[in-house]
């Protein structure tokens, strides 16, 4: 009697437990393959711009949302999106923007300049605590207003009437309309975010205003969106649904883009890049990053400059590149890579291990003989691995050194370098928006994405000066000037310039190669 | 029988209190908080995220605020997936989850049970001996190996079974095999010991001389007893099932909790990482309790109140 | 002790079991001594291929060698000269020979499954040992602790033990603990449950034996009783179920190094490899020796070490109570 009851306890609790699944997976259940589908690399932090900060998630959220200007899908420079025209003022302090009038929220509202008013007064606000409001202190009392020691009215920031924006800034900044480029500055409406709080980007209350719209969002599974009819540009859009998956691993991607599930994958595996660069489908070209060597400047005998030229010269930057790194990476000849807007870089000392031996014999360490045994630092990843014992190895066969390897988990890594916990370390860079400032920014005294603790009041005069400039051959003299003084005195070794690799499927148009790997869901199209 | 059940779920909670508490200084010990990038934050707006996200506070003021908040069922905002809530991202995960633990625990009973039976019944032969060589090797096999040969094989060998996804049962049948040989291999083993045992005693003997035929009397009257043992192993099973799955979560990308769990952990994302630990904790305690109430109710014989060890 | 021998070596798979477990602990011991390419030496150039062992010329595998460990490459140079065996199982993507990293890996693996086995060992004896010699309220509030362990769900504390210490690593390092050692007594620490308990139960019934009572009226102290009477027959069980706690040990580390957890490179381990070889596995390039190779190596390992383990709990099984 007892056993019967037990038994079908048993039963009932295992078909309990098989129902709660197979709910699951019918809420999942497959609905018909969308016009467009790509792998996303990971799950989204938000749909809410002002709080993002990372590259997958502007790819979603450039789809959603129009911000005042759109990336060239050819070239990712600045083009009128919202904002039709704009101009700035002679003293280059004040910039009108001219929005187009016929575009739409998903709700059916007209856009307007007061939503880039309430936007952008969003992000600065210290209570939305968006990790980009440092992108819009060039307005006048923003920085004030995000450390909440000033007010909101006293912001460089109007909206004369509907169709107009005025921005007031701090200090001339040439490169604003690259700057409005960035995700977290895309526009949210009012309405929506004010009626439902944090629900408000819930598929259900959501209003966007670009060319596509959420249809369906499932956590570390996919996201769906559709063409929005409201859209100024909707007789541009070719696509009428796409889908973008969540799965992280790498190699689970990469099946998919393979088995036809996905029609565009990001970054594949350089283990793999033999023979994925052989396929016509791979699309590949020079990015606006850098990889580099850091140095603890705070630290002996890395605060030595001819330790760190030593360290810098030593490095066969070709070879690393191309057996390395083996994805057509370019050894680096600059900091700031080329392509960037017109702005040609300063030159970096070519590879030469007899002048490093040299310098390092000069610093007082003959044939590596008394220099500490030392710390590369690096994030854990398979190809970063493989970088730096390459880079250990030649220090260690050229110059006699005694580096030793160190990894630590990202996020950690990234912990290490901010409090200068290193010896020495590998480093990249991408730049944030299409202009040389987004490389030679990060090397000013004590910003936080200096990490090497060397501060030089030449290298932040020139920078301050160029700001100051409003002709841009001028400015960017200024600035390769700033990072010749970068280049003498090497608190980074650059190593090589990194690049883009997409691996596309051959129905797919519109998708062109930029330095800044921008490709606009909005241009894309699939030819029959 | 109740004052069982209420004082051993009392030891449940506080399992989960201590394993909750422990982790909770744990995560927070993790250098690197889980708003570091990159892009360096800026100080203004570092503090400004802390107070936002209420990690400004001091250690023992954090902890008591979670607290009362777990009492309330809520488990906080996620830290890295801003939209959601540690909540309604267990509440979509545990089904995948769980419908993965049970297809594997099914394997491994469809397996394991009819093996350790023919082995039992064939016992000294060479069916035996080859039954039982590949129960030990399938316990010995980590489910990560298992797994890149299921997938070597059937995935890409012979194209039949798709590489990745949680979105149909056809995904799920190598990820369960995966996970559940090892304990169907435990099974076999533990079930043909406990039928030998049953096999050899006297009320089997009249059975037989009954004239009732070999399967008659393994299914019929020697299985029950024989269970016994393969039920009080049901507990540590699933535990190991559910530690198993954070490995073969990853492997073939299936959006369950233990992938969470480690993306968590790497991604300092505290309320998340303590939010699943909870989960798992009370699960495996709860487990734990029904799989001691059954046992007692198989066997009449055992005192379960008395407090088996 | 050698009535027990014999039982075990007339079971016919024990033999080969032993047999296996020898030449893989060989393999794994003797590893720098062997002519194989350096485990870490990357080889672009030669890399993703499959198994084609060549004989040539050793590259700087030797000079390597010299540098880490001059006594084993002076014995290596006597013995096989200046040539190795390269790519015999295959190389991996970066040129990197599988079996010199299946050898190298075997050292780390086994390594850790014996010191963290020792370590569990070390605190479960302990445990059991005090908690049923010394019975009552003590015994029960230690055992009761034991059962609250194990409902816990070890392996996410332990992630995140090991991923807060190894990264204390810079503040630890300074007295000397490596992140290898934490990983040894981390993984130790969560692996005595069972020996804990299995020895309280052996100490339980053997201190009611008459030998104990014997020494107890002639006067001999409770530490003369444990050590001269109580722990002696305590080996049998605890080189048992030492034998069956190195391989969980050393499927937890490798379960740890799969998930970026354990071993870090340049090292190697098993696990490492297991992932290193997963990863790989892509529609493009089928590289099954790299998930072959290291999965059997630690599937042979694992299956000697839990069959020998049953030989002898078999051997010794009068001995042990039910």
């Amino acid at each position: 009697m007892r056993r019967d009851r037990v038994r079908l306890l048993g039963a009932a609790a295992l078909a309990a437990v098989a129902a709660l699944g197979a709910v699951a997976l019918g809420s999942r259940s497959l609905t018909a393959r969308a016009d467009f589908a790509f792998c996303n690399q990971q799950e989204i932090q938000s749909l809410d711009p002002a709080v993002t900060s990372g590259v997958p998630e502007a790819r979603i959220l450039t789809a959603l949302y129009e911000g005042l200007v759109r990336a060239d899908p050819r070239t990712g420079a600045p083009i009128p999106g919202m904002a039709e025209s704009w101009s700035v003022s002679a003293d280059g302090l004040t910039w009108t923007f001219a929005l187009r009038g016929d575009s739409r929220w998903t709700n059916g509202d007209p856009v307007t300049a007061r939503d880039f008013e309430y936007s952008f007064r969003r992000v600065l606000d210290p209570r939305t605590a968006a990790p980009y409001a440092d992108s819009l202190w060039c307005l006048r009392g923003a920085q004030a207003f995000s450390a909440g020691t000033g007010g909101a009215e006293a912001l460089g920031l109007r909206a004369p009437d509907d169709r107009t924006l005025v921005l007031e800034l701090e200090r001339p900044t040439p490169q604003l309309p690259a700057l409005l480029l960035l995700a977290p500055l895309l526009p949210v409406h009012r309405g929506c975010v004010e009626t439902w709080g944090r629900e408000w980007i819930r598929p259900e209350h959501i209003v966007t205003n670009g060319p596509f719209r959420l249809v369906e969002r499932r956590v570390r599974d996919r996201l769906r969106l559709a063409r929005h009819e409201g859209y100024w540009g909707a007789a541009d859009v070719a696509l009428a649904t796409i889908d973008a998956y969540a799965a992280d691993g790498i190699t689970t991607q990469l099946n998919m883009y393979l088995t036809g599930q996905v029609d565009w994958m990001v970054k594949p595996p350089t283990s793999l890049y033999a023979s994925v660069l052989a396929r016509p489908d791979a699309i590949r070209g020079p990015q606006a990053g850098a990889t580099f060597l850091r140095f603890n400047t705070t630290r002996a005998p890395f605060d030595d400059p001819r330790v760190r030229r030593a360290l810098a010269l030593a490095l066969d930057r070709e070879a690393l590149a191309r057996d390395i790194m083996r994805g057509g990476e370019l050894p680096a000849t600059s900091f700031v890579p080329a392509g960037l807007g017109g702005y040609v870089p300063a030159t970096l000392a070519p590879a030469d291990a007899d002048a490093a031996r040299a310098l390092l014999a000069q610093a007082g360490y003959p044939g590596g003989a008394g220099f500490p045994e030392f710390e590369l630092l690096y994030p854990h990843n398979e190809s970063t691995r493989d970088f730096c014992e390459a880079v250990a190895a030649q220090w260690r066969d050229r110059l006699g050194l005694r580096p030793r390897l160190v990894n630590q988990a990202w996020k950690v890594y990234l912990d290490s370098t901010r409090q200068l916990a290193y010896d020495a370390s590998w480093g990249a860079w991408t730049a944030d928006y299409l202009d040389a400032t987004s490389f030679l920014d990060c090397f000013k005294s004590g910003v936080g994405n200096n990490r090497t603790g060397w501060s030089s009041a030449r290298y932040d005069a020139l920078l301050v000066q160029a700001s100051g400039q409003q002709d841009p051959l001028a400015r960017a003299a200024l600035l390769a000037q700033a990072e010749a003084v970068l280049l003498d005195e090497l608190p980074i070794a650059p190593v090589y310039q990194r690049i883009c690799l997409n691996l596309v499927s051959g129905r797919v148009q519109g998708f062109h190669d930029n330095v800044l790997d921008l490709h606009p869901l909005r241009d894309l199209s699939i030819s029959p | 029988m109740t004052r069982f059940v209420l004082v051993r779920l009392l030891w449940v909670l506080l399992t989960v209190w201590l394993v909750v508490s422990g982790s909770f200084v744990l995560v927070r010990s993790l250098p690197g908080g889980p708003f570091d990038d990159a892009r360096a934050l800026d100080p203004v707006i570092r503090a400004n995220l802390a107070a936002a996200y209420d990690l400004d506070a001091p250690l023992g003021a954090q902890y008591l605020r979670y607290l009362s908040r777990v009492a309330r069922f809520d488990l906080g905002p996620s830290l890295k997936y801003r939209d959601f809530s540690v909540t309604e991202i267990v509440a979509e995960s545990l089904p995948v989850s769980a419908l993965l633990g049970s297809c594997a625990l099914a394997v491994a009973l469809l397996v394991g049970l009819p093996a350790g039976a023919l082995a039992a019944s064939r016992r000294g032969s060479w069916v035996d001996s080859a039954v039982m060589g590949a129960a030990t090797l399938g316990l010995a096999l980590p489910n990560f190996v298992l797994a890149g040969l299921l997938v070597l094989l059937f995935v890409f060998h012979w194209a039949l079974f798709p590489v990745s996804g949680s979105g149909s049962l056809r995904q799920l049948v190598l990820p369960s095999i995966a996970l559940g040989l090892p304990f169907a291999a435990a099974i076999a083993r533990l079930f043909r010991a406990g039928l030998l045992e049953v096999l050899g005693e006297d009320w089997i003997r009249t059975a037989r001389a009954k004239g009732l035929s070999g399967a008659a009397v393994l299914w019929g009257h020697a299985a029950r007893p024989a269970l016994l043992p393969v039920v009080s192993f049901l507990g540590p099973a699933v535990a190991g099932i559910l530690s198993g799955s954070l490995v073969v979560e990853r492997v073939f990308a299936i959006a369950g909790m233990g992938s969470h769990f480690v993306e968590s952990a790497f991604n300092a994302d505290y309320n998340l990482a303590l939010g699943v630990v909870m989960v798992y904790t009370a699960l495996v305690a709860l487990l734990n309790l029904l799989v001691d109430l059954a046992y007692g109710l198989l066997d009449p014989r055992i005192e379960v109140a008395a407090g088996t060890a | 002790m050698s009535r027990v021998a014999t039982r075990l070596l007339r079971r016919p798979g024990t033999a080969a079991m032993a047999g296996l477990l020898v030449a893989v602990v060989l393999l794994a011991v003797l590893a720098p001594v062997l002519p194989l390419p350096h485990y870490a030496r990357l080889d672009a150039a030669r890399g993703g291929t499959g198994p084609a062992p060549a004989w040539r010329a050793a590259d700087d595998s030797l000079a390597a060698l010299r540098r880490d460990a001059p006594a084993a490459a002076a014995l290596r140079e006597r013995v096989f000269g200046d040539r190795e065996l390269a790519g015999a199982l295959g190389t991996d993507a970066l040129g990197r020979d599988v079996l010199a990293r299946v050898a190298w890996g075997g050292r780390v693996s086994l390594m850790v499954g014996l010191i963290a086995s020792l370590v569990s060992v070390v605190i479960g004896v302990s445990w059991g040992l005090i908690a049923g010699f010394a019975g009552g309220r003590v015994d029960q509030l230690m055992m009761r602790a034991v059962d609250v362990l194990f409902s816990v769900p070890l392996l996410f504390v332990v992630i995140l033990i090991v991923a807060v210490l190894r990264e204390r690593a810079l503040q630890l390092a300074a007295i000397g603990v490596t992140r290898l050692v934490v990983l040894y007594l981390v993984i130790g620490a969560v692996s005595w449950l069972t020996m804990a308990r299995i020895v309280r139960g052996q100490v339980l019934s053997l201190r009611e034996r008459e030998f104990v009572g014997a020494a107890r009226a002639l006067g001999a102290g409770p530490a003369r009783i444990v050590t001269r009477h109580i722990l002696p027959n305590l080996w049998g069980t605890v080189i048992v179920y030492l034998t069956l706690t190195v391989p969980r040990v050393i499927l937890l580390e490798a379960f740890l190094s799969f998930l970026g957890l354990g071993v870090e490179p340049p090292g190697v381990s098993w696990g490492i490899l297991a992932a290193e070889g997963l990863e790989q596995l892509t529609a493009i390039s089928v590289a099954w020796w790299l998930v072959v190779f290291p999965g059997a190596a630690l599937a042979v390992t694992l299956l000697a070490l839990n069959a020998l383990g049953d030989a002898l709990r078999d051997a010794l099984d009068p001995r042990l109570l039910a």
